[in-house]
């Protein structure tokens, strides 16, 4: 079992750039760029935990994702916390099927996730809300994939550098590090 | 001794002996004028040569002194670029604050010119997520910030409160399909429920196929959800649409203010408060203030605030 230090230490680092991320979204490129579609700053770091670590850890980790970023945003935390684990289905699925290590795999599985979220939403928010989502920006959609896909790249090398740093250790090819 | 014999030779020596002086003597006087003649050939090669020479010697000056000039040149352009840099940077900071100057001097004036009790915000940050429209604030619960408190700026409705932090709240913003306000046509007093609809513009719902609405009336607050100062403006109406069947008419509103270039903004205290809101006539339109008061109190029936019932739809 690996040193509750070292564990609880990778969770504060990733809430800490969580806290980041989205205030980088929400704040810094609202004011550089105004309305412009931004990347989602928080997939990869939902798509980082969906890969590489145990499923109990992942659901920690969604939870935490959830509450920081219900303070950033006016959608409900029941209806972020269903976005959240539906795409972390999703993710688990692309790990037992297709899972390969390094950058790539993990941009395309961003890039995947970014496309799939608002679809998700859509439909979450025609089951569960009264006020139905009923706008759909094909550019935005498209844009916001690319520009999180790309965005995906340096975090992945962040994350493996906390992971380094906390000795975690990133899953193989083999999958016997998978929960 | 044969005086008589004479050697040619020695008398052209001697005569030119004596005479070069003589002759050199005369020369020495200063010509005005032209040269003579013998001296003419020397006098024109000279100057030829004189101003080959002195050309020559100006192009090597000329080129030598623009060399050089040319570093004090790229010299004094590396000093005039940086000071050009710099006050372009000044007229920047300059031109920003006389803009931000102009736009808290407009602030500074409404709240002075209001009754309303107005706590000033700045934005910091917009929603996380595309499918809801909000923005945040630097104030909080600490500066008595309540949810559902009204949110404008001078020159109309941005939103109201959705939820507050200590140091922080979130507005919903009027675009946002939560959003819901009570709203009137300032022109004809036909009354609706304003609600977010797609992008940067909102729907008055609820209006009678038989109302008189036009494209480009002012879209006023009623202040019957006693949220915002009645008669506050929030939008234009766009477009109307009725369809062949059916009671209302679909009224597209475009909002007066467009909440994501918005810096300040405003946040009405005394929420319960109803006052009355004197718009500044836009367009050279003059507001019916008898006609509000009398709306109003013939509206007082209303109940149910469409805000609140969209905060606890929210909830």
């Amino acid at each position: 079992m690996r040193n509750l230090t070292k564990t609880l230490s990778n969770f504060s680092l990733f809430t800490f750039i969580a806290l980041v991320f989205c205030s980088l979204q929400s704040s810094s490129w609202f004011f550089l760029f105004n309305q412009h579609t931004s990347p989602q700053t928080w997939l990869p770091i939902l798509v980082y935990w969906s890969l590489y670590r145990r499923p109990f850890e992942s659901l920690i980790m969604i939870y935490i994702l959830s509450f920081t970023m219900t303070s950033q945003t006016a959608t409900p935390l029941g209806m972020i916390l269903t976005l959240q684990i539906s795409l972390y289905y999703t993710a688990y699925t692309l790990k037992s099927r297709l899972y390969q290590p390094g950058a790539v795999f993990f941009m395309t599985a961003t890039g995947i996730l970014t496309l799939l979220s608002p679809i998700f939403h859509l439909i979450l928010s025609y089951f569960l809300e009264v006020n139905v989502i009923d706008q759909f920006y094909f550019m935005d959609w498209v844009l916001n994939a690319l520009l999180t896909s790309l965005f995906a790249l340096p975090c992945h090398l962040l994350f493996v550098w906390f992971d380094d740093l906390t000795d975690m250790v990133l899953p193989t090819e083999t999958g016997r590090q998978f929960g | 001794m044969n005086y008589f014999n004479f050697s040619l030779k020695k008398i052209l020596v001697t005569a030119v002996v004596i005479g070069l002086p003589v002759f050199l003597a005369v020369n020495m006087m200063i010509y005005t004028g032209e040269p003579p003649w013998y001296l003419r050939p020397f006098t024109f090669s000279t100057s030829l040569i004189q101003k080959a020479f002195s050309s020559f010697s100006l192009e090597v000056r000329g080129t030598t002194g623009l060399y050089l000039n040319l570093i004090s040149i790229k010299k004094n352009n590396k000093v005039l670029l940086k000071d050009n840099q710099k006050f372009h940077a000044q007229l920047a900071a300059v031109t920003e604050l006389k803009m931000e100057n102009q736009r808290l001097s407009k602030l500074l004036n409404f709240k002075q010119q209001s009754e309303l009790k107005l706590l000033a915000a700045k934005i910091i940050g917009k929603d996380l997520l595309s499918s809801h429209s909000s923005l945040s604030i630097n104030m909080g619960s600490r500066n008595s910030i309540k949810p559902g408190m009204a949110v404008i700026t001078h020159a109309g409705t941005v939103g109201y409160i959705l939820e507050t932090e200590s140091f922080t709240s979130r507005i919903l913003l009027l675009t946002d399909r939560y959003a819901a306000i009570d709203a009137i046509i300032q022109r004809s007093r036909a009354r609706g429920i304003i609600v977010g609809n797609k992008g940067l513009s909102c729907l008055l719902n609820y209006m009678k196929r038989d109302d008189d609405i036009v494209e480009g009336d002012l879209v006023v607050t009623s202040g019957l959800d006693k949220i915002f100062p009645k008669g506050f403006p929030v939008g234009r109406v766009k477009k109307t649409t009725k369809t062949q069947y059916g009671m209302n008419q679909t009224v597209e509103v475009e909002p007066i203010v467009n909440p994501f270039n918005l810096e300040e903004v405003f946040v009405i205290l005394n929420t319960n408060d109803t006052q009355q809101y004197q718009s500044e006539p836009m367009d050279g339109e003059i507001l019916p203030q008898k006609e509000v008061l009398k709306s109003s109190q013939a509206n007082k029936v209303s109940t149910t605030s469409p805000t609140s019932t969209a905060i606890k739809k929210q909830e």
